[in-house]
């Protein structure tokens, strides 16, 4: 699994460090039980299909999403409004993309598009059965967090 | 038929046991002589008429191939039948053994069916 | 020059047919050409020759007829050279020499001899323009010959009747002797072509199927050289192109080693010379199956090939070889059995599993899941470095994995042994990167899933068992406690059975947990340490078997646990030595106190087992135990009596108790 897994990692990294120009704190990984609550409030869903099936999603605080807005458009926002979306579903997009070129040309692994899921205490439905996901924390602008969140089922035997 | 000897070749004592075994649940009468190298071997053939030579591959002193080149160089065991016992199973070994001069070969472990197989083959 | 030569006299013999392709029907037709162009030109010659003898003696009638009839044959030599049907120069030649033959017969030339030229007449005309139009002409001939020599006033010489006679009867045998000749070779070229749309029906059939083949089909010769003849699919499977004439050792240059092929050149000798029969041949083959890279890359494939000798006609031996790619099913099979492999580790883990009494298995599950809670506090606690997470880490993992080897969940604790064995490794190193820990986290992952199925293992068996036998909970730790000491007798070859006397009150209230593991910690112990070998013991007047003594019982607000063994007490010697090999106190002189090398005894790292490996433990035994105690603030005493025994008696007061169950954030 973990070959899956750093390839996102890393294009956190380098997206986030190009694109919004702010080095990412890479933190220690834990677990979270599928079914407990959290308390996101925006989560963006990358599909993974192939010979390994599951989710990557990333999940930021209001926040948080607001303060990368800023960065990328200049404009400022007080909520969480369309063009907020937009601005990170903009980022998300790119990590997608650029962790497909790496992922489907190494190993059978379709990517898909994001989907932008917002809203206080929303749920995500992780397309697998087992009940721990494995959440990859990111420090960023010194206080926020942001988390990457990883439930991929080998069908191979990774 | 009367009784044949049989020199088997063997460096481990268990596996000359064993092809002993089996040679006699076969009912066939024979007596047999051993040998733990190729040289022993040599010395065993002087030493009385040999009928039959089972004979191992892999052994220090003289190995299987080179106990087998000897005595084919020699024109009184030309015709000795030889039958190469190996665990050995690549191919390529039983072509170089066949091409010196081997009569036949058996892949370890040996059995009854084996043995009677390629002794069908052979007249001793 | 004399090839030029040569080739115009072929073009102007065959009328520029020479070129094309030369079948049997073509064949045929060429020597009609030759035919009638030879006659042309000899007749030809004959007729000028005659006009002019004609010329010269006057007869200028005569000569012009001749000169005509000439003209005609040029003529027909030209019309020969285009496109026209045969038949029409055919007529234009043989007509004038009909009529020519007609006059001589007529005129009966010198002595008679006018009437010979009609003899040559049937065989032309026949061959030329074939059986029925010969035939028609030749029987026109001889209705004027016979006038000519029967009826005495038609023609210019006058025949004797029996001259006349035996004239015509020769003229029809000639033409009869033709037609049944003609007839035989018409019947023999039907034959003949017949035969040969036969053959070439054949070959088609079997260039079909070789074409068609996916197998490759080819024969070598005692150089190795590939024969022409051979399938399609051979330049596939092989990856190269126009083989003939290659030697097919070279072609696997790539895919033998050079000793290899010297044995493979004995092979094809041994093949040649049937030195063996053909199962024998086969069974030493050494392209039974074989892994191929041609000579001019491309993709490795595993290639099969058979041999067998095959003896033509011509007393030439070759050898007769096919090809076959066999990589997929080779594949295939490995995938198989690599599947096969993995159900059968499967099925182990199972049979493991279900040999665990199910309360015993499920309280297994609730300790691994309160392990790995704890694991999971440990990593989200950010103010940690990385190295005392793995080392945290690393006691919980072994804390599983020990339950999991005395339960005799082989399968599980071979895979927790080995994150065990990754986790050491990381928590020397001082500087451990994302990438080990997010290893470690993937790893805990999978064996949580293991750990999942056996719950799912479990909820179904227990389902049925809802109700009826539900185990006690001091049944339980019995249970347990007797899995423990079994194993460590038998892994040991020691003898040692439990006696208890339990208060169900005590463990009601108790933390079930810390006290299971303590009990564990402290039954192993004393197996190992404190119980001696049968001999040692039966020696000493003891019976074989060991006895260790469980108490549990409450004493007021305490839990009091005591653990006796009748062994042979601290062996204060080996523990003084041990903790003056790891430095913790000075080699010199004075024998320390009991009761100092009692403290040591609980530090952590120490044992006196000297090789950790799955059972003995890595030294963290007591020292566990005085944590967990700790935890829930109790206190241990232990006494001991060489020879005689030890005794450990745990307190626990109860009202801060965790209650078993709950699980730390």
């Amino acid at each position: 699994m973990e070959k899956y897994i750093q390839p996102f990692v890393d294009v956190c990294q380098n997206v986030f460090r190009d694109f919004i120009g702010s080095e990412l704190i890479t933190e220690r990984p834990y677990f979270v039980d599928k079914n407990d609550p959290h308390d996101w409030d925006v989560s963006a869903v990358i599909g993974l299909t192939g010979e390994a099936r599951g989710a990557v999603v990333i999940s930021m605080k209001e926040t948080l999403a607001l303060k990368l807005t800023g960065k990328l458009t200049g404009s400022t926002h007080t909520s969480l409004d369309d063009e907020v979306v937009d601005a990170i579903g903009e980022i998300i997009n790119i990590i997608a993309g650029n962790a497909k070129r790496g992922l489907e040309e190494s190993f059978r692994l379709v990517i898909s598009l994001p989907t932008i899921i917002r809203g206080k205490g929303h749920t995500i439905m992780w397309p697998n059965e087992q009940a721990r996901i494995i959440c990859i924390p990111f420090k960023i602008f010194d206080n926020e967090t942001f988390c990457l969140s990883v439930a991929i089922d080998a069908s191979s035997g990774a | 038929m009367s009784t044949k000897t049989v020199l088997v070749v063997d460096d481990s004592r268990i596996m000359r046991n064993i092809v002993k075994n089996t040679f006699t649940s076969m009912n066939i009468p024979c007596e047999f002589v051993e040998a733990g190298n190729g040289k022993e071997a040599l010395l065993q053939l002087e030493k009385q008429t040999v009928h039959l030579v089972l004979l191992d591959w892999n052994m220090p002193e003289l190995s299987g191939l080179e106990f087998l080149k000897k005595i084919r160089a020699m024109d009184k065991y030309k015709a000795l039948p030889v039958i190469m016992v190996t665990s050995e199973a690549a191919r390529y070994n039983v072509i170089e053994a066949l091409k010196n001069g081997a009569t036949d070969y058996i892949i370890k472990p040996v059995n009854e069916k084996n043995f009677r197989e390629k002794l069908s083959k052979i007249t001793i | 020059m004399f090839e030029s030569i040569k080739k115009f006299f072929m073009n102007v013999m065959t009328s520029g047919r020479s070129d094309e392709t030369a079948d049997e029907a073509r064949l045929d037709s060429i020597v009609r050409y030759i035919l009638l162009n030879s006659l042309i030109f000899i007749g030809g010659a004959f007729l000028f020759g005659f006009a002019f003898q004609n010329l010269a003696s006057g007869e200028m009638a005569q000569s012009l007829v001749d000169f005509g009839m000439g003209m005609m044959a040029v003529l027909a030599f030209f019309v020969l050279r285009t496109n026209v049907p045969f038949t029409a120069s055919g007529l234009l030649t043989v007509v004038p020499f009909m009529i020519l033959c007609a006059f001589f017969a007529w005129s009966g030339g010198a002595q008679g001899s006018g009437v010979l030229w009609s003899y040559s007449f049937p065989m032309m005309a026949i061959f030329l323009l074939g059986m029925r139009n010969g035939t028609v002409l030749s029987l026109l001939l001889f209705v004027i010959f016979s006038l000519a020599v029967f009826i005495p006033g038609f023609s210019a010489r006058t025949y004797p009747l029996l001259f006349a006679f035996r004239a015509s009867g020769v003229y029809i045998l000639v033409l009869a002797c033709t037609l049944v000749y003609e007839q035989t070779k018409v019947a023999k070229d039907r034959w003949v072509s017949k035969l040969t749309r036969q053959l070439k029906a054949e070959r088609d059939e079997i260039a079909a199927m070789k074409d068609n083949l996916n197998v490759g089909l080819f024969l070598i010769n005692t150089a190795y050289e590939i024969q022409p003849q051979y399938s399609h699919a051979l330049e596939k499977i092989l990856d190269e192109t126009d083989l003939q004439g290659h030697n097919f050792l070279d072609l696997l240059a790539n895919s033998i080693q050079q000793k290899e092929r010297e044995t493979l050149m004995d092979y094809f000798t041994m093949v040649f010379n049937r030195s063996y029969d053909a199962q024998m041949l086969e069974d030493i083959n050494p392209l039974h199956q074989f892994t191929y890279l041609s000579v001019s890359g491309g993709e490795q494939k595993t290639l099969r090939c058979t041999f067998a000798p095959i003896t033509r006609d011509s007393g030439e031996v070759f050898v007769l070889g096919t090809v076959s790619d066999q990589t997929f099913e080779v594949a295939l099979q490995k995938q198989l059995s690599e599947e096969e492999g993995k159900r059968n580790e499967e099925m182990r883990a199972l049979f493991e599993v279900i040999h665990v009494e199910p309360r015993v298995l499920h309280d297994f599950i609730e300790d691994a899941e309160y392990e790995f809670d704890r694991i999971n506090a440990i990593l989200k606690d950010n103010d940690r470095s990385a190295q005392s997470v793995m080392v945290d880490i690393y006691q919980s993992v072994h804390a599983i994995k020990s339950n999991a080897v005395i339960l005799g969940l082989d399968s599980f604790s071979t895979k927790l042994h080995a994150l065990e064995d990754e986790i050491k490794t990381l928590r020397e190193k001082a500087d451990i990167s994302f990438e080990e820990v997010l290893h470690i986290t993937v790893e805990l992952d999978k064996l949580m899933r293991i750990k999942d199925s056996f719950k799912d293992l479990i909820d179904k068996i227990l389902s049925f068992n809802v109700g009826e036998n539900r185990m006690k909970e001091e049944q339980v730790l019995v249970q347990t406690l007797e899995r423990v000491i079994e194993k460590a007798s038998s892994d040991l070859g020691k003898k040692a059975a439990l006696t208890v006397k339990i208060d169900p009150l005590a463990i009601e209230h108790g933390p079930r947990r810390v006290i299971k593991e303590i009990l564990m910690q402290l039954v192993r112990n004393a197996v190992y340490h404190g119980i001696e070998y049968p001999e040692g013991r039966l020696s000493v007047g003891k019976n074989e078997e060991g006895k260790i003594r469980l108490n549990i019982e409450l004493q007021g607000a305490k839990i009091v646990i005591s653990l006796t063994d009748d062994g042979r007490g601290l062996d204060f010697k080996a523990i003084r030595a041990k903790a003056v090999e790891m430095r913790l106190i000075a080699a010199s002189g004075e024998l320390e106190d009991k009761n100092a090398l009692t403290q040591i005894l609980f530090m952590p790292g120490f044992s006196t087992a000297t090789e950790a490996d799955m059972y003995a433990g890595r030294g963290i035994g007591l020292n566990l135990v005085r944590e967990r105690i700790k935890e829930v603030r109790g206190s241990i005493k232990l006494q001991t009596e060489e020879g005689k025994g030890t005794l450990f008696k745990i307190y626990i007061p109860v009202e801060i108790s965790i209650s078993s169950g709950s699980q730390t954030a």
